[in-house]
């Protein structure tokens, strides 16, 4: 019995054009002594991976071919039952983006590392943004692949565009490099910005939040009758 | 022997009263549920299933007062909501011994209850590809397979043609010995069939708790089409109508034998 609707697997065609401009450098302003490979690597790692992901997955486990009600009435709890139920899902997803991580790092000659955190961090923020749209707030396939996509987003895109945040990127060398990218507004660049770690705090902090908002998810309330939606199937 | 009791128990959707102060008790048996759309039978299903909580009131498994966690509830009662989403593209019988297994219930019931309703060729078919009342005869596989104490179900009979809906009674009247099923209907000839007890809703009050026969029936008049005017228009005198007149009946009104389709409108309407 599947779990997963795969018609969200359509979804991965919106990116297909990002993902064969970035990975073929067609497309980008890099800062000096930067690839165009090396940044579309960055973006296809560190957007493009965890939000397709969020995408795909809240849509195809909200669409799931098995009645909420009936998940609900199982021994145990939809919330922690989301994991079990699309293990096999998210371990796919998790395999083929570590898969395009390798293959974008040996495209780019960039460090695998410096791909492969932002790539995980991301995901791992996509899966429970997927899984807390799904099972909290029990939302419909395409409001929680918006809404999956958008709290996504948050994270993985918006420091890398905003300034002030460019501290919390799970991608901490694409945030230092679209930042001295030449069309770019000129902002203010510390000494060593572009020799930025690996792992920033961003690397770490997302997930870790995200984890704790998907403990938090489950525990309010403890138990599923009290989450309130599908009031429209009631009367 | 499994009970449930509801003490004053409401449900908020929103600005709207669904439920309304329910008071209901309910032991092993066949119970019916009529309202009309809107009245509150699926939120009331809903939160005796353990899917919905109270917004106030008490609920009773067993004697014991229930408290936030509907596990014990969930784990003896089956609830077949009206629109059970089924997977289009999995074969019937493989769909319901996932479900079957999704709640850790046996199967052992599956094969006599596929044959019973008429769905052993059908077993291995894509539900997508099954008639609308044969995927509905699915989902009441389903939740009979379940086998657990309380079965409560949504509108079961949607879809049936009358022979299907013979079929379904005659399970539900002899489940009912040893189990409590509620069932919610519009149908009110399923009602008179089997049902010894029936509880009316109405904007979530309960109207009426208790026998069929124990509505207290209305007065009812058969009028020639011609003399009920603003009623319905007819072309001859052939045609009459029942009705329920508030004020004095024309002089052609025929007093007549009221059914518990007069007895359900009177007391809704």
């Amino acid at each position: 019995m599947r779990t997963f609707d795969r018609r969200a697997l359509a979804l991965l065609l919106a990116g297909a054009p990002l993902l064969l401009a970035w990975s073929s450098g067609y497309y980008g302003q890099p800062p000096p002594g930067v690839t165009r490979l090396a940044l579309g690597a960055h973006w296809v790692c560190g957007w493009l991976i965890p939000l397709s992901a969020a995408a795909v997955l809240a849509y195809g486990t909200a669409a799931r071919p098995v009645d909420p009600r009936v998940t609900a009435a199982a021994p145990r709890d939809p919330r922690e039952r989301w994991w079990l139920e699309h293990g096999l899902t998210l371990a796919s997803a998790t395999v083929f983006s570590l898969a395009l991580t390798l293959g974008q790092a040996s495209r780019s000659a960039e460090p695998p590392l410096a791909l492969l955190i932002p790539a995980v961090s991301g995901l791992v923020v996509a899966f429970c943004a997927a899984q807390i749209a799904v099972t909290r707030l029990r939302l419909s396939p395409g409001p929680a692949a918006f809404a999956a996509l958008a709290v996504t987003a948050l994270p993985v895109l918006a420091p890398c565009l905003t300034p002030a945040l460019r501290w919390a990127a799970v991608d901490p060398t694409l945030a230092a490099w679209m930042a001295l990218a030449p069309g770019t507004p000129p902002y203010p660049i510390g000494p060593g910005a572009v020799e930025l770690g690996m792992v920033g705090p961003g690397a770490v902090g997302w997930p870790v939040l995200a984890v704790a908002a998907v403990v938090a998810a489950r525990l309010l309330p403890p138990d599923v009758s009290a989450i309130p939606g599908g009031a429209h199937d009631l009367d | 022997m499994t009970s449930i009791e509801l003490w004053n128990v409401s449900k908020s959707l929103g600005r709207t009263l669904a439920l309304d102060g329910a008071d209901l008790s309910f032991g092993p048996g066949l119970v019916a549920l009529l309202g009309r759309n809107g009245a509150g039978k699926s939120t009331l299903l809903s939160i005796m299933a353990g899917l919905t909580a109270e917004t106030s009131g008490d609920l009773h498994l067993n004697g014991s007062r229930l408290k936030k966690d509907r596990r014990p509830l969930r784990a003896a009662a089956t609830f077949l909501p009206q629109d059970l989403r089924l997977d289009p593209a999995t074969p019937a019988a493989a769909y319901v011994r996932y479900l079957l297994d999704l709640r850790k219930r046996p199967d052992d019931q599956l094969e006599p209850l596929l044959a019973r309703f008429g769905l052993t060729e059908a077993a291995t078919t894509p539900i997508g590809e099954l008639s609308g009342g044969a995927r509905q005869r699915v989902a009441l596989a389903y939740a009979c397979a379940c086998d657990t104490p309380i079965l409560l179900l949504d509108e079961p009979t949607q879809g049936l043609d009358p022979w299907e809906r013979l079929t379904l009674m005659d399970y539900l009247a002899e489940a009912a010995a040893d189990k409590l099923i509620v069932y919610s209907t519009h149908i009110i000839s399923d009602v008179e069939a089997v049902a010894p007890r029936l509880v009316v809703l109405d904007r979530g009050q309960v109207l009426h708790d208790g026998p069929a026969g124990d509505l207290a029936a209305p007065l009812v008049h058969e009028v020639p089409v011609e003399d009920a005017r603003g009623l319905v228009t007819g072309r001859d005198g052939l045609y009459k109508v029942r009705c329920i007149l508030d004020g004095d009946p024309p002089e052609s009104a025929k007093l007549v034998e009221p059914t518990l389709t007069d007895a359900y409108l009177a007391l809704t309407r």
